[in-house]
């Protein structure tokens, strides 16, 4: 019954964070109750939900074991800069009335980066038992290169051209989707790294970063290429993605809890095996590379010489991957089924 | 079940090896023919 109690919960909680996030993009989006309120909501909305998110992951750090400390710890903080970043923004925004290209929020945004990487390299998904090191630094290599290739053919080539890295504002446009496409890369290898078990909150916390890491490229591309407007429905994105980090760290304590009934009702061997999930994460940038790679030259675009050294070795990549999987799994089918 | 769910998971892996392998030589294809 607890279980139960304890899904149905984490249901509500989940279908709360997603109707939030809804409302919040419809208010954005259709400026409801007009635009000055629109926008005091917006700003406030996502100082508030950065703030929930930096308090919820100290709390999971305090109450957590040792080993998950540092991750809540940083991941806390990265929530801490992007909240800062975000009261920063909405003072601008709110009070002055017009926010730099380059201000004191883009030191909070920028510093969070780093933070959450950090956080992520520190989870105990991103150290794979042995025997699954072998084709690691292979997938690892693919999908740098596949969102490499991505970002530089949708947006960092792009914004390459037509930002003047000699300035603050050229070097502050490029920062963001380089830390995106690093941040993304290690979600990726996060979900790659999962092991059976209750994985929702670490879903949840994957999920809102990859939130924020596209909303930021996306607003790396629009300030770039057009002005951007705050108040938009992208600002949901950031909004969904601090939800997100929240709900993970809300959930992190009864997951560990069931974790640990789990196990004592069911000593299932099979319990460290890898998710379809971890196996399933490195084909999506993948595949949605190979695809921008054709869709690029069927429209008759030539990619330049950074976008062709990319596709040729995310080709290969892919190639030398594909062997070495049906390698694999060919000796595993038998003993898989027969488990 | 864990046969089945091994199976499964085994094919969903294949149908997507065999289709990324399709899509990079496809690109090659095209590479080929419009550099």
């Amino acid at each position: 019954m607890g279980y139960v109690r304890r899904r149905s919960r984490r249901l509500e909680l989940v279908s709360g964070a997603v109707l939030a996030s809804l409302a919040f993009a419809a208010c954005a989006h259709w400026s409801v109750g007009g635009e000055t309120v629109a926008l005091w909501v917006d700003d406030l909305a996502t100082v508030g939900a950065a703030l929930l998110a930096a308090a919820l992951c100290l709390r999971a750090a305090a109450r957590c074991d040792a080993r998950l400390r540092r991750f809540w710890l940083l991941l806390g903080a990265a929530a801490g800069a992007w909240a800062l970043a975000e009261g920063t923004w909405g003072v601008y925004d709110l009070l002055v009335g017009d926010v730099p290209v380059v201000s004191l929020a883009d030191v909070g945004y920028l510093a969070a980066i780093p933070l959450a990487i950090a956080a992520l390299v520190s989870h105990p998904a991103l150290h794979g038992s042995p025997e699954r090191k072998a084709r690691t630094l292979l997938d690892g290599l693919t999908v740098a290169v596949a969102l490499l290739f991505l970002s530089w053919t949708l947006v960092l080539g792009p914004l390459w051209e037509s930002a003047d890295t000699t300035t603050l504002e050229g070097v502050v446009a490029l920062s963001y989707p380089v830390g995106d496409v690093v941040l993304l890369f290690f979600v990726v290898l996060a979900v790659r790294g999962m092991t059976r078990g209750d994985c929702a909150p670490l879903w949840c916390l994957l999920g809102g970063l990859l939130a924020m890491s596209l909303s930021d490229t996306l607003y790396a591309y629009l300030t770039g290429v057009k002005d951007f407007d705050s108040g938009g429905a992208l600002d949901a994105g950031w909004f969904a993605g601090y939800l997100g980090i929240a709900l993970g760290a809300a959930l992190a304590q009864t997951g560990r809890a069931e974790l640990v009934v789990a196990a004592a009702e069911d000593p299932d061997p099979d319990a460290a095996a890898p998710p379809p999930a971890s196996l399933v994460a490195p084909f999506l940038p993948l595949l949605l590379a190979l695809t921008t790679l054709g869709v690029q030259v069927q429209l008759g675009e030539r990619p330049d010489a950074v976008g062709l050294t990319l596709a040729f070795a995310l080709l290969a990549l892919a190639l030398v991957r594909q062997v070495l999987l049906l390698r694999e799994w060919s000796a595993r089918p038998l003993t898989e089924t027969r488990a | 079940m864990k046969g089945r769910r091994g199976t499964s998971t085994f094919s969903v892996v294949m149908a997507l090896t065999v289709l990324s392998t399709c899509i990079a030589f496809y690109d090659l294809l095209l590479l080929a023919t419009n550099l």
